[in-house]
């Protein structure tokens, strides 16, 4: 009662005590649904699995992040290198883990689902289903040649020469790269498998072993260097700012409607990049809110400078940019048949 | 050139790059002493502690770690029979014969001064190389790599002379063994027999543990006594240690050959280093007197590896700072490791960083030699192990084995097949077969086959007809057939 009489002798005053009312009880309920919605991790304990063996790229991104991920979420970050199956046995084991949002994977999405595509043995996991946190960094391709060859790949494929390609495997990003570059292009090819990775390959077109590769930016621009390759081609939409003065394989080549869409198909694969995933089958509030973590990371000015420093750049694309599903739906199953055809047999020596 | 190499010198001997060094050796040693644990394990583990490191402070953390493990791998491989790494497996044959013989100090000895002064060998042979290396590597293409291995593979009859064909078919059955998991070339696994972990093959690791540690094991469990026995034994001392490091002197010639040897093979990005011990082990024992003594204690047998092993060091250093491209696994890492530190391997940085790749090279040669001389210190300490009671020691090492084979993969599956070789080791033993044969054609089989269809597919079947390949077939045809020059020109009627 005396509050009522009070309040009603100071009209300003309860005009500020209502409005202070109306404000906190419109934050108390986000505050509440802000903290419910990272309780899950508070405390856990969250395993980050990457396929290959420490001390490698996706090994280092993992051990880069995991920190920023604790920091943000209050959870233990474990990171466990999972190597087996050229990264299939990791994804695996992630579909295998509970839908609790307490496993993730830093992944190469291109090699997961190329493998997936070809149908790779010992593949468990459907790439369509998995749930997608946010894409750490997509590189541009590029296509280097022995220096023998001439200066542009329109005038290499004109020499109508069977041009060499070296690999690791058929489906290891360099082959499968290889196979649709050789079909878009019409051009006359050999694949050869068996190098080790990308630095065995890249030593073969240096020593002319090899003709030429498709490969990422990084490593084009590194084995270029001091003339022992060269760069005849940049295999991607748009030019690469590092190198603005490489045509693009759509404005080198009066492509047809079939080469197009060699090339549009294949990159669209390789817009997924490296990327951070999870478990399929999150709930919905906790995968919104591992979504919402990794972009603030992924953003974070602080950890795009650590990276630069460390030459691991971080270039963040939303979920929503990366829809696995939609990329494998569009697949009719007679298209599919002819990707396998290529990737796994057309070119091989 | 002169000017970058004092340039180096004059950083290496700033306080913070000295304490870095210290800091890394005995990091290194300890890694070393822990069988199964190896120099990819050392970058792995210290890499995400040279963040925001400056490079030179980074690297002479990491490279004198990096030189101390196989000092570490040469000691357990001598002491327990147990390799630290595979290399050192080379170094068991001859050096833990020595040991039982109550000679552990003398074979300590010749295997530390022999694996300094190899690794000095390399180190100045990179030091040298570096300038004029990159077309001498990119003149070495799969053909030579193929003929490189199949004469490492040829090298099983000499390591098995005694019991050739027992040694021919303990090497067939490894490259046999060498052929589960992803074919090389085409991806496709092989004998996977739908078990995920089986798309990989075997492992190197769980097979070396398995075939060396776990006989050795099992003998102490089930015997009891020590691994030297105390009636054997002249009392340990330092004076043991020194004549064995007397004896590298005493054998310049099988010292310098199979420094070569290391340099040459670990040189070559395709072949990896872990044939390097075997091949100078086998060359060591094709040119001695009597061939036969050998795998019963021979000094020789234990300088040769060791030499060779750690000469290969600074041989693979060469081709991942010159073209940016690794010699071998752990050199992979340490490439990594480099890019961590802001440096890009390859021709330009040779022009842009000389100084820096003298100064890695001088790192190595410091914790070959100072990493030989803190064991030399710890060598009284660590050769009462092999008198400590069978009973005791077994249940310690089984558990070293353990970590070791789990750590390398993260893998329970590979502590298994630990126990699995493990098996297949005790019997070869029992019945005389050759183990160094079976890994060195587990090891060789994988790069035979890969190099093979490589060379048939980018050259066609003349590729044999390559100028360093007809080199390497005569070398090795020389090297197989010399001991016999006698026998087999007698057989010729041109004696």
């Amino acid at each position: 009662m005396t509050r009522i009489s009070s309040s009603a002798a100071h009209p300003r005053r309860l005009a500020l005590a209502a409005g202070l009312l109306a404000g906190l009880t419109a934050l108390v309920p986000a505050a509440t649904a802000n903290a419910a919605e990272g309780d899950f991790l508070k405390g856990a304990t969250v395993h980050f699995f990457v396929g290959y063996g420490p001390g490698g790229g996706y090994d280092f991104y993992a051990r880069m992040l995991a920190p920023h991920f604790a920091k943000r979420t209050g959870a233990t970050v474990v990171v466990e290198n999972k190597p087996g199956g050229g990264g299939t046995t990791s994804l695996n084991h992630l579909f295998r883990s509970k839908p609790d949002g307490l496993t993730m994977q830093m992944l190469n999405g291109e090699s997961a689902i190329i493998a997936q595509l070809t149908k790779q043995p010992g593949v468990a996991y459907d790439m369509a289903k998995v749930s997608v946190y946010g894409r750490v960094l997509e590189e541009p391709s590029f296509v280097i040649v022995n220096p023998k060859w001439p200066d542009t790949m329109k005038e290499i494929v004109a020499t109508g020469k069977k041009i060499k390609f070296s690999a690791g495997s058929r489906t290891d990003n360099l082959g499968d790269w290889a196979a649709v570059t050789c079909e878009a292009l019409k051009m006359n090819c050999q694949i050869i498998t068996g190098y080790k990775g990308s630095k065995g390959a890249s030593l073969a077109v240096m020593n002319g072993e090899a003709d030429a590769l498709t490969i990422s930016e990084s490593s084009a621009i590194n084995y270029s260097k001091g003339g022992r390759t060269k760069m005849v081609v940049t295999v991607g939409h748009t030019r690469s700012p590092k190198r603005p003065n490489i045509p693009t394989v759509y404005e080198m080549f009066q492509l047809s409607p079939e080469g197009k869409w060699w090339f549009d198909f294949r990159l669209g694969i390789k817009a997924i990049g490296r990327v951070v995933v999870g478990t399929p089958g999150i709930p919905r509030d906790r995968l919104q809110y591992l979504q919402k973590v990794w972009r603030e990371i992924l953003t974070d000015p602080a950890v795009i400078a650590e990276g630069a420093k460390t030459s691991h750049d971080v270039e963040y694309e939303a979920p929503d940019k990366l829809d696995v599903k939609a990329l494998l739906d569009r697949l009719p199953p007679q298209k599919l048949k002819e990707v396998q055809e290529v990737i796994l047999k057309k070119y091989s020596s | 050139m002169f000017d970058a190499f004092l340039s180096a010198a004059g950083q290496l001997l700033t306080p913070v790059v000295l304490s870095a060094m210290l800091l890394g050796l005995p990091l290194g040693l300890v890694i070393g002493l822990l069988p199964g644990l190896s120099g990819i394990t050392a970058f792995a583990f210290l890499i995400p502690f040279t963040f925001g490191m400056s490079p030179l402070v980074g690297l002479a953390f990491l490279l004198s770690a990096y030189a101390a493990v196989s000092q570490g791998g040469s000691m357990t491989a001598i002491l327990l029979g147990i390799p630290g790494e595979v290399p050192n497996a080379a170094t068991v044959i001859d050096g833990y014969p020595m040991t039982k013989a109550g000679r552990a100090g003398e074979a300590i000895g010749a295997a530390l001064m022999a694996s300094a002064l190899g690794g000095l060998f390399g180190c100045v042979l990179l030091a040298v190389l570096l300038p004029v290396i990159q077309p001498i590597v990119l003149s070495f293409a799969s053909p030579e790599n193929f003929f490189l291995a199949l004469a490492g593979i040829a090298f099983i009859a000499v390591l098995s002379s005694e019991a050739p064909n027992k040694g021919l078919i303990a090497g067939t059955f490894g490259i046999f063994l060498s052929m589960f998991g992803y074919s090389p070339t085409d991806g496709v696994p092989r004998f996977w027999m739908g078990f995920e972990y089986m798309l990989d093959g075997f492992r190197l690791v769980p097979l070396a543990m398995g075939l060396f540690a776990m006989p050795e094991i099992l003998d102490l469990m089930t015997s009891g006594k020590s691994i030297a026995q105390p009636q054997a034994l002249e009392p340990i001392s330092l004076r043991q240690v020194v004549k064995g490091a007397a004896a590298v002197f005493k054998h310049p010639g099988i010292f310098f050959r199979s420094s070569a040897i290391g340099s040459v093979i670990g040189m070559m990005p395709g072949v990896g280093g872990s044939t390097a011990p075997f091949v100078a082990y086998a060359a060591a024992k094709q040119t001695a007197r009597d061939p036969d003594s050998f795998g019963s204690g021979r000094i020789e047998g234990v300088i040769a590896p060791e030499a060779s092993s750690n000469a290969k060091e600074g041989g693979a250093l060469v081709p991942t700072l010159a073209l940016g491209i690794p010699g071998s696994a752990s050199m992979a890492l340490l490439l990594g490791a480099f890019i961590i530190l802001g440096l890009q391997p390859g021709p330009e940085f040779l022009v842009k960083h000389m100084d820096l790749a003298f100064g890695a090279a001088m790192i190595l040669a410091f914790g070959n030699v100072a990493s030989s001389f803190l064991m030399f210190l710890l060598s009284k300490l660590l050769i009462f192990i092999t008198r400590v009671p069978g009973h005791a020691l077994a249940p310690i090492l089984l558990v070293l084995v353990m970590i070791g084979s789990y750590s390398a993969e993260n893998s329970a599956i590979d502590v298994l097949f630990v126990f699995v070789f493990g098996g297949l080791g005790v019997v070869m033993e029992r019945f005389g077969y050759n183990r160094p044969a079976l890994l060195l054609g587990f090891v060789l089989g994988e790069t035979i086959e890969r190099y093979y269809q490589v060379s048939m597919n980018a050259y066609g079947s003349y590729f044999f007809m390559r100028p360093i390949s007809i080199g390497i077939i005569v070398a090795a045809l020389l090297c197989i057939l010399w001991p016999n020059r006698k026998r087999i020109l007698g057989y010729w009627g041109y004696r």
